[in-house]
């Protein structure tokens, strides 16, 4: 059985309204991290509430995740990027360590 | 590296997040009408229109010689005006820290008449002393302290903090105009990158962006700066624009944490041209944003840079906030003399000593000069404020109490007069929107209707739209009518393809993507346009061209000539002769059923059978005769590369294999015959029309929201609206907000084609909506200028209904009649055209086509009601074109989703409208689009004042002041839901965006509960429950 | 001959050349009084034109020079002024030295009438708005035409007048004068026109400065009556021009 080889990479999650999708989808592709999960309609709880995930009539009012798997080197760039948006906008950033198997999909 | 990438994502975050207090500003072409003040709808009502007040350099109030006129005539009431002194005294009193009582002041009655006798403010610009205040009243001599310096330093700094643009301070203090040079400056480069199409002459390299193509062009200053800036950069790429910015914000040395504020005051000093920047940059399916990309970022880098250079050019001034601040340290006396006399605030006694002195420019002499001055200042300032006291004093008839008033307790009774003319825009708003209350409240009744016999001859469901409240009052008037209100795309969002046209329209509010196409095609052939039409599109076009009018005003001038006499003096006949003269667009059909897949298919091959023969006839010469069916089979089949070729095409084509080859290629890249476009062109496809199961979903969802479930009439008409008018920029803002600025008769149409169709019927009365075989849906279009309602696809109408047609155009056009002639009068025309109903009808069809007409109508101006409930509620009353009218049975309504739906589309919308026509009476030179007669279009997307400005955003002046005073009346939307309290409360806290705005009070929320037939008002953060005013002879709604 | 030099040097003060310029206009500073200022605009020009009149010859061309470059220097200098007392003297100045262009033609008299009408008419306005407003001077925020637009419209109009718009008086005495010098100096022409040109700028960016701004509240306006009496006195000054000109020309 031929060993699967796993490489470290860290994992990037953004919590945030849907109406700044379009600025999480552009800082990313700027920091040249090539793709992303986008997962829709979520709801939570936050300092300001519990926030119903109601899709009604149009996308800006849900929360939403995006997700990427980065090399360690984008982070602090990632970071640094996020850090005057979230002074301003609630939503939370999680940075965490992950494996992945095809790596060449996730750098250059 | 990396520290770059962290430090360059970080400006463009900082820009992202100072560009949202910039609103967005759509091309006028489909002009919408939003909240300037959107960005700040998360802060409340008072907090943001202060803070916009300082962004956007803007009144957000009117002044206070317009309300008085309001309370002399009679739209502010004296109680509630009293009502609302009383409480900002109470408030008042509570925030001053020194709040004694006042021996024999009644500060009630001092409010009163400060606020409706006195035209001026009271608020002294300097703080006033109390010994001096008493000096000055009993006619003594004020003593002539000399001012502080920390006093005035500190005066200084609170004018100029960091967070402002600093030649902003420079102008200030020295009288430069660097701010109206950079704007200038900064203009000139938009309009050469945005331009989309209307100059002839267009800047090289746009592709590349905005930052890039504008440097290629930059002036020699700014070029000094960037090469500044690459100096510092790592050597080999140039500088991008985030560099720019972090280069420039850190020369002129703001501080980090004032960064966001500092670009966001850059950016509104052009609020249209950021926000129309800001718009295009996320619209990602406009053509133009594509083609040419440019972002907010590109602007500031842009902005930066010019600013730099021109501060660079100066001399004499400190050109960091560090040197601004030193300078304001060690000189505040000058500086303060400086900002007062740019600022042409310098009293006439001391105007030519200043003057002199500052245009000398010795420090010596302008220190004299300057502590003399403020010295004179403060005495000048105490005195008037003596002199309005003690008016004050003898209106109120207490001005023995205010001589016996020692100083602390002067100080006292500036300090809170003061505190309370801070609060006057919210008084006298308050005051008039609890009378605009009253008046709604007073005309509502909850009396149910007579049960009827019969149902009613024509049921017509109408746009919400505040104009739409005028003619459905005279048709239930003149005969057995029953109207209804629903949002003016009837529920259907979707895109329509029109004919011959080659872009789509969004048929729904722009809040919403569409997510069906829907086509327009027709039966006739229309490829043979008019001769006539043909010369139109040909005189028009050559006015684009450089050298034509030297050429062509000897040869074919007269014609224009005979345009503009025809339209000028006698613009309805002239009219119709064109009219005549120009095609007529054919009879359509729309397509709004789903494609089967081979319909798709066939649809697919059929284009690109066309496109091979087109490219055939091109590249290889060959006439179509040598074409046939055969040879574009196999073409196609290559170039989809689902076949080899045979041996003798290419002989077959006149040319060789690698000919062939070549020909082939091009086909698959030039004129896309492969395999991927042709995927996305099924894909495309598959977003026309609706399926079944969606058609029966909208046309049950419009009718129950509406609360129209049984009892069908004959005819329901379903009424879209939109205006006409003549060399109006602003056409658009005239037609249906909720068709996304485009006229509602395809929305309409669409509709009443869904609810006509048998299958859908079929499925409705399923789910309990049984629609009788002898109704039917027929769409109208109310043309709001003229009044009039005409009746489309009438060519589906089954020949049973054909007679009762006439009658029904009878009482419609009975309606429009009557309504012109309500309307008219508003429009201030001779009174020849007033009294007759025929007469005035005529009168707003001329309206409709004089190209001088700057005010073709008063569109929404004057809205303050939005209502949503059962028309019989309404009834009784004339809301004079000022309510939107949603109808709204919540007995049908058990979930609460109709409600939710009409909150979170309709109101949303409604709220834009009437916020953007409140700040553009408040303030129409900033914050609203100024008159429309300076007005210029500008690269087809928005107009200028001028030949240079910015571009103006919001409503011209004619749309919303009349002779200068506001016609519409600036209050927020009064909005009234009738349902039981508990299922209103939980609609409204089940939308997000709608609790936000009550909770923030942008909007004044009303429930009106039919079971118990009181009101509730939502008022500082609680629900008042008013004692009843309603009309109720009867027991309650039951049913 | 010397008593030629002592009228030429009485002509030079009382149609001041620069420096004797400095001391008229410090003595016009000093007098308080606006009705005397405007009576004294009146009049000032006549005096001298008078003894340059009777002297009864041409000037010498360094002299004609200095004249000029007198009527020019303070045209100039008064674009950049904001204070409209001030304006109306330095105008005066400039008109008076451009007299000299006249000397040794007929009706040098008529001429000095013709420049000195408008210019007393345009001090009685500025006098009216001092009296409302304090001063009348572009570094305040006046606003005048939302202000005070009866004002307003005779200060525009008088402001027209010392301009030399037709048919004010003195647009027909610069007429002549262009005329007169036309045929003999170009330069003299050219600076005549010179200045014509430089007041109309600087009366632009008075106007700008005092009356153009956004709406303002009324106030201090003067009554219809008086207005009409200031307008009929307008029309009278027009008549006035076209009598002045038909005999000049």
């Amino acid at each position: 059985m031929t060993k699967i080889k796993l490489s470290p990479l860290k994992k990037i999650e953004i919590v945030l309204g849907g109406e700044h999708v379009g600025f999480a989808k552009d800082l990313l592709d700027r920091a040249g991290v090539k793709g992303y999960t986008i997962v829709n309609n979520l709801s939570g709880k936050g300092s300001q509430g519990f926030h119903e995930g109601h899709l009604m009539f149009n996308e800006d009012d849900v929360l939403v995740m995006v997700i990427a798997a980065i090399v360690e080197e984008r982070v602090d760039p990632i970071l640094e990027g996020l850090e005057p948006f979230f002074s301003e906008h609630s939503g939370v950033v999680f940075v965490s360590d992950i494996q992945v198997t095809r790596l060449v999909k996730f750098s250059d | 590296m990396k520290q770059d990438l962290g430090r360059q994502l970080s400006i463009r975050a900082t820009a992202y997040v100072a560009g949202e207090a910039v609103p967005f500003f759509w091309p006028m072409r489909t002009f919408v009408k939003r909240n300037p003040l959107h960005g700040l709808e998360h802060l409340a009502f008072e907090e943001a229109l202060a803070k916009g007040a300082d962004l956007f350099r803007a009144r957000t109030f009117l002044s206070r010689g317009q309300y008085q006129a309001y309370l002399a005539g009679g739209k502010v009431s004296a109680e509630s005006l009293e009502h609302e002194i009383a409480a900002a005294i109470g408030e008042a009193a509570g925030e001053a820290k020194n709040a004694a009582t006042l021996p024999g002041i009644d500060l009630g009655a001092w409010v009163k008449s400060l606020l409706t006798g006195c035209i001026d403010p009271l608020s002294p610009a300097v703080a006033a002393k109390g010994p001096d205040l008493h000096a000055a009243l009993h006619g003594a001599e004020i003593p002539a302290a000399p001012a502080s310096r920390e006093a005035v330093e500190a005066e200084l700094l609170a004018a100029f903090p960091d967070d402002r643009p600093l030649y902003e301070a420079i102008d200030a203090l020295f009288g430069t105009e660097l701010g109206e040079r950079l704007d200038g400056q900064v203009i000139r480069a938009c309009l050469a990158f945005f331009d989309e199409g209307q100059s002839v002459w267009s800047m090289p390299d746009r592709s590349k962006g905005f930052f890039t193509a504008w440097r290629n062009v930059a002036p020699s200053g700014a070029r000094r700066v960037l090469a500044e800036v690459e100096a510092g950069a790592p050597a080999g790429t140039a500088p991008g624009p985030e560099r720019v910015i972090d280069h420039v914000l850190s020369a002129i040395g703001v501080p980090s944490e004032a960064r966001p504020t500092y670009l966001t005051r850059e950016m509104m000093r052009l609020q249209g041209w950021s926000g129309f920047i800001r718009w295009r940059a996320q619209a990602k399916r406009y053509y133009w944003s594509q083609e040419h990309p440019g972002d907010l970022v590109d602007l500031l880098a842009v902005r930066c840079t010019l600013g730099m250079a021109l501060m660079q050019g100066l001399e004499g001034c400190p050109v960091t906030v560090p040197a601004l601040r030193d300078l304001c340290a060690q000189r505040p006396f000058e500086m303060a003399l400086r900002r007062d006399y740019h600022e042409r605030r310098v009293p006439a006694p001391m105007i030519r000593d200043v003057q002199t002195a500052v245009e000398r420019g010795k420090a010596s002499r302008l220190d004299k000069v300057a502590s003399r001055y403020l010295a004179e200042r403060h005495r000048a300032a105490h005195r008037r404020l003596a002199g309005e006291l003690q008016r004050l004093g003898r209106k109120t008839g207490q001005l023995d109490a205010l001589m016996s008033l020692g100083p602390e307790d002067l100080a006292a009774l500036v300090d809170l007069l003061s505190r309370i003319e801070r609060r006057e825009g919210m008084i006298w708003l308050r005051a008039s929107e609890a009378t605009a209350l009253d008046t709604l409240m007073g005309g509502l009744t909850l009396t149910p209707p007579p049960p009827r016999d019969k149902r009613p001859f024509v049921q017509a469901a109408f746009c919400i739209d505040v104009r739409s409240e005028r003619i459905r009052r005279h048709l239930e008037g003149v005969g057995d009518y029953q109207t209804f209100g629903i949002a003016g795309f009837f529920g259907v969002p979707a895109s329509l393809l029109e004919l011959g046209k080659g872009s789509e329209k969004h048929l729904c509010p722009v809040l919403l993507t569409p997510r069906n196409l829907v086509l327009e095609m027709s039966a006739a052939d229309w490829s043979d346009e008019a001769a006539v039409t043909l010369l139109d599109k040909v005189m028009h076009e050559l006015k684009e061209t450089v050298i034509s009018p030297f050429v062509t005003v000897e040869a074919i001038g007269l014609l224009f000539g005979l345009d503009m006499i025809g339209k000028t003096l006698a613009p309805q006949t002239y009219h119709r002769l064109r009219e005549r003269l120009d095609a007529k667009k054919p009879r359509t059909h729309l397509i709004l059923d789903k494609l089967s897949r081979e319909q798709a298919d066939s649809i697919v091959r059929a284009v690109q059978r066309a496109v091979i023969i087109e490219a055939a006839e091109h590249e290889l010469g060959l006439p179509t005769e040598d074409i046939n069916d055969a040879i574009v089979r196999e073409l196609r089949e290559y170039a989809l590369k689902n076949a080899e070729p045979s041996p003798d095409l290419a002989a077959r084509l006149k040319t060789d294999e690698p000919g062939l080859a070549g020909f082939v290629e091009q086909l698959r890249e030039v004129y896309r015959i492969n395999r991927g476009v042709a995927d996305m062109q099924m894909e495309h496809l598959g977003r026309v029309g609706f399926g079944l199961e969606e058609q029966v979903m909208f046309v049950q969802q419009a009718l129950s929201s509406i609360g129209l479930s049984e009892n069908f009439s004959r005819f329901v008409l379903l009424v879209g609206h939109g205006s006409t008018s003549e060399n109006n920029a602003y056409e658009s803002s005239l037609d249906c907000g909720a068709c996304g600025g485009n006229d509602g008769l395809s929305s309409a149409r669409i509709l009443a084609n869904m609810a006509n169709k048998h299958t859908v019927r079929r499925r409705l009365a399923e789910k309990g909506i049984e629609i009788p075989d002898d109704t039917w849906f027929l769409p109208a279009m109310h043309n709001t200028t003229t009044d009039e309602i005409a009746l489309h696809d009438l060519e589906l109408l089954p020949a049973t209904h054909l007679v009762y047609l006439d009658r029904l155009r009878v009482g419609l056009a009975s309606a429009s009649r009557l309504c012109a002639q309500e309307r008219l009068p508003a429009l201030g025309f001779r009174s020849d055209h007033g009294c007759d109903p025929r007469a005035a009808l005529r009168g707003t069809q001329r309206n409709a086509v004089d190209w001088s007409q700057v005010r073709p109508e008063w569109g929404l101006s004057g809205n303050a009601y939005f209502v949503i409930g059962r028309r019989d509620l309404t009834r009784g009353t004339s809301m004079d074109g000022r309510a939107f009218l949603h109808s709204y049975d919540y007995r049908l309504d058990p979930k609460r989703r109709l409600l939710e739906n009409i909150l979170t589309g309709p109101l949303v919308v409604g709220q834009w409208i009437n916020l953007e026509h409140y700040f553009s009476t408040v303030d129409n030179d900033r914050l609203g689009a100024g008159s429309k007669v300076y007005q210029n279009v500008t690269g087809q997307f928005g107009v200028m004042t001028g030949n240079l400005s910015d571009l103006r955003t919001g409503l011209p002046s004619q749309t919303v002041l009349n002779r200068g005073q506001p016609y519409h009346q600036p209050l927020r939307l009064t909005t009234l839901i009738e349902a039981p309290f508990d299922h209103a409360m939980r609609a409204i806290n089940g939308v997000a965006s709608v609790k936000r705005l009550v909770l923030n009070g942008w909007i004044r929320m009303v429930i009106l509960d039919p079971v118990t037939g009181q009101a509730h008002v939502f008022d500082e953060s609680k629900w008042i429950t008013r004692p009843s005013q309603i009309d109720q002879t009867e027991d309650l709604v039951t049913r | 001959m010397s008593s030629d030099l002592a009228l030429l040097a009485g002509a030079a003060l009382l149609l001041p050349l620069f420096p004797f310029s400095i001391l008229a206009v410090a003595v016009f500073e000093r007098i308080g009084n606006g009705t005397l200022r405007s009576l004294l605009l009146l009049v000032c020009l006549l005096p001298g034109a008078a003894v340059l009149d009777r002297a009864g010859f041409i000037p010498p061309d360094w002299m004609l020079a200095w004249a000029m470059l007198t009527a020019v220097f303070y045209a100039w200098r008064a674009v950049a002024l904001q204070d409209a007392r001030l304006w109306v003297v330095f105008l005066a100045v400039s008109s008076g030295a451009l007299l000299w262009a006249g000397a040794g033609h007929d009706g040098l008299l008529w001429k000095a009438l013709g420049l000195g009408l408008p210019l007393a008419m345009m001090s009685v306005l500025v006098e009216l708005i001092e009296r409302r407003f304090g001063a009348a001077h572009a570094g305040m925020d006046l606003r005048l035409a939302t202000a005070a637009p009866k004002l307003s419209a005779l200060f525009v109009a008088a402001l027209l007048a010392v301009i030399a718009m037709p048919v004010s008086p003195s647009f027909f005495t610069m007429l002549a004068l262009v005329v007169d010098q036309s045929r003999l100096s170009a330069p003299t022409t050219l600076a005549i026109l010179g200045c014509w040109i430089l007041w109309s700028w600087s009366a632009a960016r008075l106007f700008a400065g005092i009356a153009v701004g956004p709406r303002r509240e009324r106030t201090d306006d003067i009554p219809a009556g008086l207005a009409r009496i200031y307008g009929a006195g307008f029309v009278g000054l027009g008549a006035t021009g076209i009598v002045l000109g038909g005999m000049l020309l």
